[in-house]
């Protein structure tokens, strides 16, 4: 049976069918995405009411927490590339006791200077920490990774340093059975066997004496801790202590041991110069400060101080695309900041934004439609607590500017619409090295 | 809703917009397709009109896929047919040679040219530390399928298997035949020129069959594969370091399902509207993933492509016929070549590669095993886990064809073998169900018994227009919410 004509007849019939609902999808404007999606008239009819616009949505959403006109306020105090202090005029130096800790070491009046990055997934590498580093440390003098933990399945992945590790058994913020007196870091390690952590730093050279720093807790007994094949036996009830266990010229560290609870880590150091120490835990935002005890991050401040804790978070808090309030997190935020700030009284804090984040929406990567609000929410919690600020998400290019970055050749970020690459995370730490630059110039106009 | 008409935007839709290629779910496509059917109908008893209107909708579709790459798709029809013809003309053997050769070389050049001339600066670059700037040359698509044709078409011509066209329009439409210009199959002319002249009689059987590889190429290609590659494979070999080993073992089975649907639905889609023509193009995918063995799996995968390289490298090359160590060879050398054909790296070369072992060991362990496998081949248990293992062999493969690079196709393989653990899955599930269904049901659909297909769409025949109608805007409505669910995106495990 020939049955052409009704192929041509069913060809017609689709068509016509498609084209009718196309016209009373347009004509009635139903909110329904799959009918939208098929409509084969969407391509030649004008679109008439902008979508939902990211100003409107965060105005009317979050006033109770920052109210247009401080928006406006941040919006014209915060630059991009710099940092600010609401609180202060931008003529002042920000950061200011970092950065006069900075004169006092380009004098060699001091011997260090210590920053505490931590961070998110975002720092994850060692990416954004390692230019800093890089940069602070061309510019300020030293070399050496600074913190490393004493195991994490990421770590192979630094250019700055290699790492291998056995037999450690990790506690975390995100599993803690025994509740044990986690590091900043956000990680505590014990051993039962026999463990060991292989590094190599490749940020220092073979040459240079380089001073490895064991970090720990109250050790509950004598441990004995093997450095570079040299034994040696640690008793301490601190809760906190940093012990200088070897200075010898070279780069590589094995540590060993058989027994050990409370480790949190080793550190590179030079015997002068500025450190950088990456704190990346994947997933967090910033909320788990809050929590830590305070004589503890007391004990950290007075044996092994940080002289700038930069605090990058934010970007976790999106689950959904659709997501844009934020409050619940402002306070824990501001508690977590305050707590830091309590604990650390000569140290600056720095608030580093998120960055841009995208999600697909109508089929394009856009801006997720709660970064503003999220963004408002982060200069506000740094109005508040007398910190500094660095907008990261604006420094990048502000909306739009993770899915141009995604789509640059050579790509500046992954595919996830989230993550900065290691090419984008360099752009953003020369970006805030020059930042930090910026305020100490201005330091040294002023002291003249 | 007239006076929102845009008339510039109406007017650019005839234009060609390199973000926006034509594909078979434009709406553009739509009407191209229906003013085409209904001219093809009304001009079916004209075979002249009708081919010439066939051909330039062919050429159409391809410039709106593809910008002005078009007129290369014209000048080499034009230089293999006037060469085929010289071919088939020519008396002496030695001109008849000095002809194929031209028009192998000139293919191949063309070929290479827009395919490899980056590969190779690079290569020069990397051997000899020369500078050479790369020459950004854009792919017209679509090359590697013609170019294939047309070789394979003046190497029959030369062999006298077959008689070349007279008619340079059916020349074009062999060429530029629009369901299958973008992604294939390659067609061979002698299945194909033929039908060109037939009647345009089509029976319910064509209609429903048509309609059922239509429909399912169309779910394979813009549900099953465009979800798992936005909502997981995308980003996970973009930066494999940064997942599980969990989540790498998972983007590596959703590739092969992306792969598999991507290609086959595409052929499907193209097989189905041919058949709607009244041309039947042989199945170019026959669930592969059943394979139980390699050697299988390559007679059920992108058949076309394997035939053709059987037919027009590994036989010229000897075959089987040169010796055994020679065999391997030839296979080796297919595979590799085959490996590169599908994409100018080091990765498909060694894709290809490890595809060409694979064939050479399989070989040797058939004839070496052939007297103690008589038995065993037989059993549920052997087929299960031959089937296991010739997926995982052909998924490890997919790594290196998929990966940015080496080194990223390393990581993957890292994470996988150290970092797999299983205390992760509530939160994994939890968090990329929707795209493991998927998965599941792209590998399932491998395992429906053989016949299943051919019952369904025997089952459709019975249907009139209305209830295709309505099972073409039910899967329109699918494909429309799959288009705007929210997107999966990745939650970072700890691992």
């Amino acid at each position: 049976m020939d049955y052409t004509k009704n192929l041509i007849r069913f060809v017609i019939l689709i068509t016509a069918l498609l084209f009718i609902i196309s016209i009373v999808d347009n004509v009635y404007k139903f909110n329904w995405k799959p009918l939208n999606n098929i409509n084969i008239l969407s391509d030649i009819i004008k679109k008439e009411t902008p979508k939902k616009t990211i100003a409107t949505s965060a105005d009317s959403i979050q006033v109770a927490i920052v109210d247009t006109a401080t928006r406006r306020v941040f919006k014209e105090f915060s630059l991009p590339n710099r940092l600010t202090e609401y609180q202060t005029d931008a003529t002042n130096v920000a950061i200011k006791k970092f950065i006069d800790k900075l004169i006092e070491l380009k004098k060699g009046k001091r011997k260090k200077v210590r920053i505490a990055y931590l961070g998110d997934s975002m720092i994850e590498e060692d990416f954004i920490t390692q230019t800093l580093r890089k940069l602070m440390q061309q510019e300020f003098g030293g070399y050496g990774i600074g913190y490393l933990p004493l195991s994490s399945v990421l770590a192979g992945e630094r250019s700055t340093a290699n790492i291998s590790s056995s037999n450690w058994v990790e506690s975390n913020f995100k599993t803690n059975p025994n509740k044990v007196q986690l590091f900043i870091s956000g990680r505590c390690f014990n051993a039962t066997t026999n463990a060991f952590t292989d590094i190599k730093d490749k940020t220092a050279l073979p040459t240079n004496s380089l001073e490895k720093y064991l970090l720990f807790g109250a050790t509950n007994k004598e441990i004995n801790i093997s450095i570079n094949g040299i034994n040696h036996s640690i008793n301490s009830n601190n809760i906190f202590n940093a012990t200088l266990l070897d200075r010898s010229v070279g780069s590589t560290l094995k540590l060993e041991t058989s027994s050990a609870d409370n480790l949190f880590g080793v550190s590179l150091e030079a015997p002068q110069g500025v450190i950088v120490d990456n704190f990346s835990f994947r997933g967090i935002s910033g909320n788990e400060f809050s929590k830590m005890d305070s004589s503890f991050l007391a004990s950290i401040s007075k044996n092994h101080s940080y002289d700038l804790i930069v605090m990058e978070y934010g970007v976790n808090l999106f689950v959904k695309p659709t997501d844009d309030n934020f409050n619940w997190f402002y306070k824990p935020f501001t508690r977590a900041i305050n707590k830091i700030k309590a604990s650390f009284p000569n140290s600056n804090i720095l608030i580093v934004s998120s960055a841009d984040r995208a999600y697909k929406y109508d089929d394009v990567y856009q801006t997720a439609v709660g970064m503003p609000n999220l963004i408002a929410l982060q200069q506000k919690a740094a109005y508040e607590t007398g910190s500094a600020f660095y907008n990261t998400f604006e420094s990048m290019g502000g909306n739009g500017s993770i899915a141009r970055w995604v789509d640059m050749l050579p790509a500046l970020a992954y595919k996830d619409y989230m993550h900065p690459n290691s090419r984008g995370s360099e752009i953003i730490g020369k970006s805030i090295f020059d930042a930090i630059m910026f305020e100490y110039k201005k330091a040294i106009q002023k002291n003249k | 809703m007239f006076s929102s008409f845009d008339t510039t935007a109406f007017l650019k839709q005839f234009l060609y917009d390199a973000k926006n290629p034509l594909l078979f779910n434009n709406g553009f496509f739509v009407y191209l397709f229906f003013v085409f059917m209904v001219l093809y109908y009304l001009l079916r008893n004209n075979f002249k009109a009708r081919t010439n209107l066939f051909c330039l909708t062919s050429l159409y579709f391809f410039y709106k896929a593809s910008g002005f790459f078009v007129v290369l798709v014209i000048i080499s029809a034009i230089a293999d047919f006037i060469l085929s013809n010289a071919i088939y003309k020519q008396k002496e053997q030695h001109k008849k040679k000095l002809l194929l050769i031209v028009s192998i070389v000139s293919n191949l050049s063309l070929l290479f040219y827009f395919k490899y001339t980056d590969f190779a600066i690079e290569i020069l670059n990397n051997t000899f530390s020369t500078h050479l700037n790369p020459l950004n040359i854009l792919l017209p698509v679509g090359i590697s399928f013609y170019t294939f044709e047309n070789i394979s078409y003046t190497v029959d011509v030369y062999k006298g298997e077959f008689v070349p066209v007279k008619k340079f329009n059916e020349y074009l439409l062999f060429l530029s035949f629009f369901p299958k210009l973008v992604m294939g199959p390659i067609v061979r002319a002698r299945d194909f020129v033929p039908q060109i002249s037939q009647p345009f009689n089509i029976t319910k059987e064509d209609f429903s069959e048509g309609f059922f590889l239509i429909i399912t190429g169309l779910f394979k290609k813009l549900i099953i594969s465009d979800y798992i590659t936005l909502n997981l494979v995308n980003y996970i070999f973009d930066a494999p370091e940064k997942y599980s080993g969990l989540e790498n073992l998972f983007a590596v089975y959703g590739y092969a399902v992306v792969i598999y649907c991507d290609f086959s639905g595409y052929s499907s889609i193209a097989i189905g509207i041919a058949r709607w023509l009244g041309f039947k193009i042989p199945p170019n995918f026959i669930s592969p993933y059943q394979s139980l063995d390699i050697t299988e799996f390559w007679r059920r995968w992108h058949i076309s492509l394997s035939s053709w390289l059987r037919d027009y490298l590994y036989i010229p090359l000897g075959g089987n016929k040169l010796g055994k160590i020679r065999q391997y060879f030839n296979l080796f050398a297919t595979m590799l070549l085959g490996g590169l054909w599908h994409g100018a790296s080091l990765n498909f070369i060694f894709w290809g590669a490890l595809h060409g072992i694979a064939l050479a060991i399989h070989k040797l362990w058939g004839e070496a095993t052939k007297n103690i496998m008589a038995k065993w081949s037989k059993s549920g248990l052997y087929k299960f886990f031959a089937i296991v293992i010739t997926f995982h062999f052909v998924c490890f493969c997919w790594i290196f064809f998929k990966a940015k690079n080496f080194k990223s196709a390393g990581e993957i393989i890292s994470q996988i073998q150290h970092h797999l653990v299983f205390n992760i899955w509530n939160q994994f599930w939890g968090n990329y169900h929707s795209v493991l269904i998927m998965i599941f049901l792209g590998i399932g659909l491998h395992f429906l018994p053989e016949n299943y297909s051919n019952k369904i769409s025997f089952k459709f025949q019975k249907l009139g227009i209305i209830g295709f109608s309505a099972i073409f805007l039910l899967f329109a409505l699918a494909y429309g919410f799959f288009k705007s669910s929210e997107q999966v995106m990745p939650i970072y495990l700890q691992f």
